[in-house]
C-alpha cells in the first residue's frame, strides 16, 4: 500500500415499518405512483409530523445490536434546502442529538478480527423517488416520509476488503435483527462512502472524497480500488485532491464526479418546533430489546455448539438468512441437524433464490425426508429422486408409495446378492486380502446394482466385510 | 454586529428561491436598520445564564404513533393540486445532476 | 343564528369591508344534532377544508384546494355548526393591519376608513358585522387578540396546544395558537369545550383535558386577585383609554376583587417585539419552504426546478413577506443563530419567567389590548422604537411565548369605535381566565357600536 487509506461509510437503511416515519400512510416499494402518500407526506400546508412507535423501537434495536449509547429523550431538527423530491423544503433529522452515539461492530477480514466504530446513529425521513426521462423529471412520493436510519461510522476502515465486509457484516445484522429488509437493489440499504489517503504514519489526514450511488456491496470495493487509484496518481504527480461527491462508474471501472460540494450548503438546522422532546420509555425500550432475535455471531454459536454443525457450514447458512431460517423451520421436525444442512447446503441452496423456502417444500415436509433418509428408509439414490418429486409439490410418503422405492435391508436378501457379486469378481476376494479395501466398495456397488439401487448401502457394506472376512 | 449589505440580501434571496428589485431590496436594507436597533436592545440582556426555550412547555412527552396504516390519499386528491402530472406523477422539467 | 341569514350578511357587506375570500352559495353542514347546532361560523383562510379553496391569504395558494379537514373544523362539524365563508386575513397570517391579503384590504366594519386589526381580520370583520356567531382565527403575536380589540369583540387564545392546530397554515410553529371570536363569555366557554382536545395528528396537543366550565364559573369577582399590568399603562398616552381602564378596575375593586400592580423589568420588555420578529420570521422562513410550485400552489412556468420556484414564490408572495423571509433566512444562518435565533429564544425564556412570576399568586394579569382603537387605514407602523409600540402595543405576545391563555373582551368605546381589555392568566388555566372575564363583562356591561355597514 502506497499510502494509509481511511474510509468511513455512511448507511442509509429503511425501516421494516407499515407507515411512514411522521404519517399513518403506508410504506411500499414498487406500488403505482403516489398510491401510498397523504398530505403529509406531499408537503400540503397546514400538516404535523407524527412520530411512529415501530419506527423509534426499530431504531433502538439498531443501536442496541451495534453498542450504540442511546439517547433516552428523542429530539428531532429541520435540515432545510430546496429540492423536487423535498416536499416539505426541509427534511425532519436528528442533527443535534443522535438516538445512539459511539457504537462498535467487529468484522472478519482475512481471519483477522476487526473493530468499526460506529459514530452515530439517527432517524430521519426519506425523500421523494425521481424517475429521470430525456425531456422531464418524474417525482413519485411513494418514498417521501419512509423511516430511515442514518449509521454513520468512524473512519476505521483502511482498505476496500474491510469496507466489504462492515457492509456485508452490518446488513447481516440489520437483517437479522428485523429492522430492515437491506436489499440494495431495492434502495432499503444504501451506502456512500468517504475515502482519503494520507502519507504513511502521517497524522494528518487527506482531502475526504465522498462516493454516492453504489448500488451493490461488490460495486463498493469496485468503487474504492479506483478511487484509491486515482488519488494516489493525483497525490503521485503532486495534484490535490478536490472535496467533491463522485459515483462508480461500471463501464470504465473508475469513479466520476458528480458535482463539486460547494461551500458546503448552509441547512440552518434548528430544533423542529412541531415534535417535543419525547421520551422513550422504560417499558418501550425493553420491548425494543425483548424484540431482538438472535444476532448472526450467536446463531453461529449456537449452530455450531447445540448442532454440532461444522463452521464452514455454519457459515454458509448465517450468510443465507433465507435459508437459515428454513433450517431453522426444518428442524423442528427432525433431529438429524447434520444430515438437513448437507442436504441444504448442496441440494437445497441451488434452487431458485426465495424468501421463503417453505415455497419449495414444505418444512414439515422436508422434516419427514430428513428422518426417512437418517432411519435408512430409503437410501441417498433414492432420496435424490424422492427430492426431486418433492419438488412438485408431493409428500415423501406419497412418493415413495408411488415408485415402489423399497430399502431392502433384509440380511438372506443381500447375502444372496453379495454372494452373487463375489462370484461375478472373484478378482475382489484377492484386492480385499491384499489390503485393498476399496474391494469393499467395488462390491457393495456391483450389490446396488443387482438390487436395482433398492439394497441398504451401509448394510451392505457391513455384510460384505464379514462374508469376505470368512474367506 | 451582523453587515447585511445588498450583496447579502441578493444572496440570501436566491437561496430562498425567490428575486427581488432595486426598490424592494432598499427596503429590506431600511427595515435592517430597525432591525439592528432593536437588537441592541436584546444585546443588552443578559442571557449567559439563561436556558433557550424552544417549546412553550418543557415537560417531555411519551405519546408515539401506532404504525398502523389508516391515513392515505386518493391517487386523485394526491395529485389534483400539482400544476402538471402526466401517468400518476408530479412531472417537472429534467432536473440535472 | 340561521346560517342563511349570515349568508345574505357576508354578501351585504363585502363589498364595503372585503372580509371574505369565499363565501359558500349554501351554509356546510355535516350534523344537524349538537351542542352548536345553531351556530353559524365563519373560518379564517388558513384553516385547510376538504374541497374548498383554502389560500392563507396569500396568491402563491390562491388555487388550492384543501385535501383533508383541519382537525377543529371536524370537531365543530361533528357538534353540528354550519359553515358560511372563508375569510380574510393578512398573508399567510403574517401582519398586524388586515392590508395584507391578497384580495386587497380589510375594512372595519364599524368605520370603514380604519383597519380591523390583522392578522385574523376578515374574522374579525364579521363578527363586528354580527354575520357570524364564531369566527376562526389563529393567534401567533396577538392576531386574534388584537383585531378583536378594534372590532368589540371577544377574541381568545387558549393555552398552547389546547385545540389542535393540525390543518392551520402555520406561522411560526412554537407560537401559532387556534383562537376564535364570539361575541360574549359565555359563548366562548361552549366554543372551546367542543374544540378543545388532545389530537392524535397533533402530537403538541395537550394530553390534559379542559375541565366542565360552562356549568362551573359563575363570573363573581369577589376574592379575585387581579393584577395590573403597569408598564403597559405607563406607557399608553391616550388619556381615554387609561380612563375607561381605570374605570373597570373601580368596578372590580366594587365587587371585591383584589386589585395589584405588576411591574416587570422595562429594559426586558422591550426587548418582546424584536424577541418576537427573530422568532416569527425565522420558523416562517422554514414553514413555508414547501410553498414552490411543484407539487402544489401557483406555479410559474419555468427552465428547470428552480426556475419554477424563484418564478412562483416571487409572483406568489407579496414585498412583505419575501422582506420577513430574507430576515428569516438570516437569522437563521450558522454563523448567525447563537446571536439571533437563540439569543431570541433565551430572552423568550426570561420574558415567560416574568409573566409566569406576575401571574403566580394572582388569578389574572391584565391591560389594554390596544393603546388606542382601530388605526387609519393608511396609518404606518408609527414610531417603532418607541416604548408605546414596543410595549403597550404589543404586551400580548407575552401569551404566545408562554403559551399561557389570554383573551381580549370589549372594554368600552371612544369616540363610537370599540377598545379591549386583555386578560392573562395560568397555563391550563382557562377556567379562572373565563370566569375573571364573565365577571369583567358583567361589570363593563359594554354596549355594541352601530357599524357603518
Amino acid at each position: 500500500m502506497k499510502r494509509d487509506v481511511v474510509i468511513g461509510i455512511e448507511v442509509h437503511c429503511e425501516l421494516k415499518t407499515n407507515t411512514k416515519m411522521f404519517s399513518g400512510a403506508p410504506v411500499g416499494f414498487a406500488q403505482e405512483p403516489n398510491t401510498c402518500v397523504n398530505e403529509i407526506d406531499l408537503g400540503h400546508p397546514g400538516t404535523l409530523p407524527a412520530l411512529n412507535k415501530e419506527a423509534v423501537k426499530l431504531s433502538i434495536m439498531a443501536c442496541f445490536i451495534t453498542g450504540c449509547r442511546i439517547d433516552y429523550l428523542m429530539r428531532f431538527d429541520r435540515k432545510n434546502y430546496y429540492y423536487s423530491d423535498l416536499p416539505k423544503g426541509f427534511q425532519i433529522t436528528q442533527q443535534f442529538y443522535p438516538l445512539g452515539k459511539d457504537g462498535s461492530i467487529s468484522i472478519i477480514v482475512d481471519d483477522q478480527e476487526i473493530t468499526i466504530g460506529i459514530e452515530r446513529i439517527h432517524m430521519e425521513e426519506d425523500t421523494a423517488k425521481q424517475f429521470h426521462m430525456e425531456d422531464k423529471t418524474l417525482i413519485d412520493y411513494n418514498r417521501a416520509g419512509t423511516p430511515l436510519i442514518e449509521i454513520v461510522s468512524k473512519p476505521d476502515m483502511r482498505s476496500a476488503k474491510q469496507a466489504k465486509a462492515y457492509v456485508e457484516t452490518l446488513r447481516n445484522m440489520l437483517l437479522y435483527a428485523n429492522v430492515s429488509d437491506v436489499k440494495m437493489e431495492e434502495g432499503s440499504l444504501r451506502c456512500d462512502v468517504n475515502i482519503s489517503l494520507k502519507e504513511k504514519g502521517s497524522d494528518t489526514f487527506g482531502t475526504k472524497v465522498e462516493i454516492k450511488n453504489l448500488n451493490s456491496i461488490a460495486n463498493i470495493e469496485k468503487a474504492i480500488d479506483a478511487e484509491i487509484i486515482r488519488q494516489n496518481e493525483l497525490l503521485d504527480n503532486n495534484e490535490p485532491i478536490i472535496q467533491q461527491t463522485r459515483r462508480y462508474d461500471e463501464a470504465t471501472k473508475t469513479t466520476i464526479a458528480m458535482r463539486d460540494k460547494e461551500a458546503a450548503l448552509d441547512y440552518r438546522y434548528f430544533p423542529e418546533p412541531n415534535i417535543f422532546p419525547t421520551m422513550i420509555t422504560d417499558a418501550l425500550y425493553q420491548e425494543a430489546i425483548a424484540s431482538i432475535p438472535l444476532m448472526p455471531d450467536k446463531k453461529r454459536q449456537m449452530l455450531i455448539e447445540d448442532y454440532q454443525l461444522k463452521e464452514v457450514d455454519a457459515d454458509i447458512l448465517i450468510n443465507n438468512k433465507a435459508l437459515l431460517d428454513y433450517f431453522d423451520d426444518v428442524i423442528v421436525h427432525t433431529s438429524s441437524a447434520t444430515l438437513l444442512c448437507n442436504w441444504l447446503i448442496s441440494e437445497v441452496l441451488s434452487l431458485e433464490a426465495v424468501h421463503d423456502y417453505n415455497k419449495h417444500i414444505p418444512a414439515e415436509d422436508f422434516g419427514r425426508f430428513i428422518n426417512l433418509l437418517k432411519d435408512n428408509k430409503i437410501n441417498s439414490k433414492q432420496a435424490k429422486v424422492v427430492f426431486t418429486h418433492m419438488l412438485e409439490k408431493k409428500k415423501p410418503d406419497d412418493i415413495i408409495k408411488e415408485l415402489n422405492m423399497v430399502v431392502i435391508e433384509d440380511d438372506n436378501l443381500l447375502h444372496l446378492w453379495i454372494l452373487q457379486a463375489i462370484d461375478n469378481h472373484p478378482q475382489s476376494v484377492v484386492d480385499y486380502k491384499n489390503g485393498k479395501d476399496r474391494a469393499v466398495g467395488f462390491l457393495v456397488g456391483q450389490v446396488m446394482k443387482l438390487s436395482k439401487g433398492q439394497a441398504n448401502p451401509a448394510k451392505t457394506n457391513q455384510l460384505v466385510k464379514e462374508e469376505l472376512n470368512k474367506r | 454586529m451582523k453587515t447585511f449589505n445588498k450583496e447579502d440580501i441578493l444572496v440570501l434571496a436566491n437561496e430562498l428561491q425567490f428575486t427581488l428589485n432595486d426598490n424592494e431590496i432598499k427596503n429590506i436594507e431600511k427595515e435592517f436598520e430597525v432591525l439592528l436597533v432593536q437588537l441592541q436592545l436584546m444585546n443588552e440582556i443578559d442571557t449567559s445564564d439563561t436556558k433557550k426555550m424552544v417549546y412553550p412547555f418543557d415537560a417531555p412527552i411519551a405519546y408515539l404513533r401506532t404504525d398502523k396504516s389508516d391515513h392515505v390519499l386518493s391517487v386523485e386528491d394526491a395529485l389534483k393540486n400539482a400544476p402538471k402530472t402526466k401517468d400518476g406523477y408530479v412531472i417537472v422539467p429534467k432536473v440535472v445532476k | 343564528m340561521d346560517a342563511n341569514k349570515s349568508i345574505e350578511r357576508l354578501h351585504q357587506i363585502q363589498q364595503q369591508t372585503n372580509a371574505c375570500i369565499t363565501i359558500f352559495e349554501k351554509p356546510v353542514q355535516h350534523k344537524k344534532e349538537g351542542k352548536l347546532s345553531n351556530w353559524s361560523v365563519a373560518i379564517k383562510d388558513n384553516f385547510v377544508m376538504k374541497d374548498v379553496l383554502t389560500t392563507a391569504g396569500s396568491t402563491i395558494l390562491s388555487n388550492y384546494i384543501g385535501v383533508y379537514d383541519a382537525t377543529v373544523l371536524t370537531k365543530l362539524a361533528d357538534e353540528g355548526v354550519s359553515y358560511v365563508a372563508k375569510t380574510a386575513l393578512d398573508e399567510l397570517g403574517m401582519g398586524g393591519s388586515g392590508l395584507t391579503c391578497f384580495t386587497g384590504p380589510t375594512k372595519n366594519p364599524l368605520d370603514l376608513k380604519r383597519q380591523a386589526g390583522g392578522s385574523s381580520s376578515g374574522s374579525a370583520a364579521v363578527m363586528a358585522a354580527n354575520a357570524v356567531d364564531l369566527a376562526l382565527g389563529s393567534d401567533t403575536g396577538d392576531s386574534v387578540r388584537k383585531p378583536a380589540s378594534y372590532c368589540g369583540v371577544v377574541g381568545v387564545k387558549p393555552t398552547y396546544g389546547r385545540i389542535s392546530r393540525y390543518g392551520v397554515i402555520p406561522y411560526a410553529s412554537s407560537l401559532d395558537h387556534v383562537g376564535y371570536f364570539t361575541h360574549n363569555v359565555m359563548d366562548s366557554v361552549k366554543a372551546l369545550e367542543v374544540m378543545a382536545g388532545f389530537d392524535l395528528k397533533d402530537p403538541t396537543t395537550l394530553i390534559q383535558q379542559l375541565p366542565a366550565i360552562s356549568n362551573v364559573i359563575t363570573g363573581d369577582l369577589k376574592g379575585k386577585k387581579i393584577a395590573i399590568f403597569k408598564n403597559v399603562i405607563d406607557h399608553i398616552d391616550k388619556v381615554e383609554t387609561k380612563q375607561l381602564f381605570e374605570q373597570v378596575i373601580d368596578a372590580c375593586k366594587q365587587q371585591g376583587a383584589l386589585v395589584s400592580e405588576v411591574v416587570m423589568d422595562e429594559k426586558l420588555l422591550k426587548t418582546m417585539l424584536p424577541t418576537y420578529y427573530i422568532l416569527a420570521n425565522c420558523e416562517a422562513t422554514a414553514n413555508h419552504a414547501n410553498l414552490v410550485g411543484i407539487n402544489f400552489g401557483l406555479a410559474q412556468d419555468g427552465e428547470d426546478i428552480y426556475d419554477i420556484m424563484k418564478k412562483s414564490r416571487t409572483h406568489g408572495f407579496n414585498e412583505m413577506i419575501r422582506r420577513r423571509f430574507v430576515i428569516g433566512s438570516f437569522g437563521l444562518k450558522d454563523e448567525n443563530q447563537e446571536e439571533l435565533y437563540v439569543k431570541a429564544q433565551k430572552i423568550r425564556r426570561l420574558l415567560v419567567d416574568q409573566l409566569s412570576k406576575a401571574l403566580a399568586d394572582v388569578d389574572v394579569l391584565i391591560a389594554p389590548a390596544s393603546s388606542d382603537v382601530a388605526p387609519l387605514l393608511e396609518s404606518d407602523d408609527a414610531d417603532r422604537l418607541s416604548n408605546k409600540h414596543l410595549i403597550s402595543e404589543n404586551h400580548m405576545v407575552l401569551g404566545n411565548f408562554s403559551g399561557f391563555p389570554s383573551m381580549t373582551i370589549p372594554m368600552g368605546n371612544i369616540n363610537s369605535l370599540p377598545i379591549g381589555l386583555n386578560i392573562n392568566a395560568k397555563a391550563m388555566d382557562e377556567q379562572t381566565m373565563f370566569d375573571v372575564a364573565l365577571g369583567l363583562e358583567k361589570v363593563i356591561n359594554y354596549k355594541k357600536v352601530k357599524g357603518e355597514v
